[in-house]
């Protein structure tokens, strides 16, 4: 047969009424197929997750500290040293409720010195990734430990001391704040104003600034703060730092001596944790200046037990954990830290204040964390104090969160 | 003495003047399907029954117990030719939900990760491309471990960790069911 007989008889057979009807039906068979597909798709899609917005949950975390000192002199003590509990709750995909309730040491009664205090309530409208406005009292972004502070995510039984003394975690204000992304790097901002610092308050020689912290309840607020905070973050990486800055004199509202003082203080840190190849590494760097001290010298020269007021106050750490041995949910990590303390304070002969040499402190903390779950961890560790021996513990601790 | 300076309420003020911007859900499940699998025709849905039995293998295989009776799958299509499995799944970020979908290649291993819906305030940074990126081809019977194979995002430590186990869970479906099919 020639070629071109075969084409023509190709086109006959592929041209008769039989075969288009077939070649239709297949068509209207597979359109069929790709609806029924698609259908089944979107029954599939309504019965996925329920993607609806409002909602309320429910969280805790809480922590078992024992502490035994060397010195038989200092009462080694086991405490319930946390217990706290929060609820979120989501009004729509947008404006959401967050609070955490804390209970230190067991029982709060007028015999007792435990407290029941609330370390965040607030209120959180997201506008976009990049602008979130929150209102109410909530945890200022200083230092890594504020923000972050369940016991299964830092190190050693106690938290360390730079970011007690020096950053008075946990520390919250009452205020407004405006968070969010800046582009999609990793890059977090965090500015507000809140309530901040009552140097009439100021009752403890040891902890810098942290005594005239007024945590939501009644503060002061003749004096109000700004904060901003700038924090990088990928895989593996955070960097980060923080400023707050504002007076606490407060027009003399709690200590008529300081009526007409500034006393002025700014905070700020830098911080970095880097995770790499079974190693836990953080380090950070915080100072603190307190204008005005000779006049807050009238406030902690009458204390109970008089001293000299702060008027700087700048601590480091760095620490260092490793990863021996992970299997499934067990995970133990020994690790070291190093801290230094530096408070320098307002000495005044006339008023009888002087420096406190346990304000300059080194710290060495070696121990090991124990996961026996991501979310539940058991501690032990060694504290060594430089200066005031007499803090020389052993500490074994229970911490969980969910 | 002035108490605080004026000019900061309006710096605060300025910056949050209300801009259009979109919800908590940054993708639907159609745009999921199309950025994960974007030559595909369509996509047939393959739902899977998680009854109590499968549940306990997977977990078995896995370590991470399903807590849903069916897990949204659906094959990606070009022609007859499948490209893949698209699963729709949910983890608790730190409390709240956090939706997402695991697009496998047919023969197993992880195309992409992509965040649906995040509505917790902080601990966003799982929707960085960057640590979704670490997902990339593994496999069941990999680690996948936060702070081993997976590198933790400090600040979303629970949102980071449920996703990966997530992540091992749908694994171990694939193996169990999905490269049945």
């Amino acid at each position: 047969m020639s070629s071109k007989l075969v084409v023509a008889l190709t086109a006959i057979v592929c041209s008769s009424p039989l075969q288009l009807y077939a070649q239709s039906v297949e068509q209207r068979i597979d359109r069929l197929q790709r609806e029924i597909d698609r259908l089944k798709g979107e029954v599939s899609a309504l019965r996925a997750p329920e993607r609806g917005s409002e909602a309320t949950s429910f969280f805790g975390y809480g922590e078992f500290n024992y502490n035994r000192f060397r010195d038989s002199e200092r009462t080694s003590k086991a405490d319930l040293r946390r217990f706290v509990f929060g609820f979120g709750h989501r009004f729509n995909d947008r404006l959401s409720f967050n609070s955490e309730v804390e209970l230190e040491h067991a029982i709060a009664s007028a015999e007792d010195s435990g407290e029941i205090e609330l370390e965040q309530a607030y209120l959180d409208y997201r506008f976009s990734d990049a602008i979130n406005a929150k209102g109410g009292l909530f945890l200022i972004p200083l230092g890594i430990l504020n923000l972050t502070h369940e016991p299964p995510t830092y190190y050693g039984v106690e938290r360390n001391e730079v970011e007690t003394r020096i950053i008075p975690t946990t520390w919250r204000e009452l205020g407004f704040g405006v968070h969010g992304l800046l582009g999609t790097q990793g890059l977090r901002y965090d500015v507000g104003v809140t309530t901040g610092f009552n140097a009439g308050k100021l009752d403890d020689p040891n902890t810098g600034i942290r005594s005239s912290h007024q945590e939501g309840a009644q503060a002061d607020a003749r004096d109000l703060s700004v904060y901003g905070a700038l924090n990088y973050q990928r895989p593996g990486l955070l960097v980060g730092g923080g400023v707050f800055t504002g007076n606490t004199g407060q027009n003399g509202q709690a200590d008529a001596a300081l009526r007409g003082v500034n006393a002025r203080l700014t905070l700020w840190d830098v911080h970095a944790k880097y995770l790499i190849a079974g190693w836990d590494l953080q380090a950070l760097y915080a100072k603190g200046t307190l204008g005005d001290a000779d006049r807050v010298n009238a406030v902690t020269s009458a204390a109970a037990t008089p001293f000299a007021a702060p008027k700087s106050m700048k601590g480091w750490y760095g620490q260092a954990a490793y990863h021996v041995y992970r299997r499934g949910d067990l995970d133990i990590a020994p690790f070291a830290r190093v801290e230094r303390i530096d408070i320098q304070q307002q000495e005044d002969a006339a008023l009888g204040v002087f420096q406190d040499p346990n304000n300059q402190e080194r710290i060495r903390t070696f121990g090991v964390n124990f996961y026996v779950h991501p979310q539940v961890v058991v501690k032990a560790d060694l504290q060594r104090y430089s200066t005031d021996h007499t803090k020389d513990r052993l500490n074994f601790g229970l911490g969980y969160m969910f | 003495m002035p108490a605080f300076d004026a000019r900061c309420w309006v710096a605060v003020a300025a910056v949050c003047v209300p801009i259009p911007a979109h919800a908590t859900q940054y993708l639907s499940i159609e745009q999921a399907q199309r950025l994960l699998f974007p030559q595909a025709e369509r996509f047939v849905a393959s739902p899977v029954r998680l009854s109590a039995e499968l549940r306990s293998r997977i977990a078995a295989e896995s370590g991470v117990t399903s807590r849903r009776d069916e897990q949204p799958v659906w094959k990606a299509m070009r022609g007859d030719a499948a490209l893949g499995f698209l699963v729709l799944d949910e983890v608790i970020g730190k409390h709240e939900l956090i939706t997402y979908a695991v697009a496998l290649e047919t023969n197993g291993s992880v195309r992409g990760v992509e965040i649906l819906d995040y509505r917790e305030s902080r601990g966003g940074e799982v929707r960085d491309a960057r640590w979704r990126a670490q997902f990339l081809g593994k496999r069941a019977g990999d680690t996948l471990r936060i702070d081993q194979d997976i590198q933790n995002l400090s600040g979303a430590t629970l949102s980071s960790r449920h996703i990966t186990d997530g992540v091992r869970r749908i694994l171990a479906l694939h193996k169990l069911v999905l490269s049945g099919r």
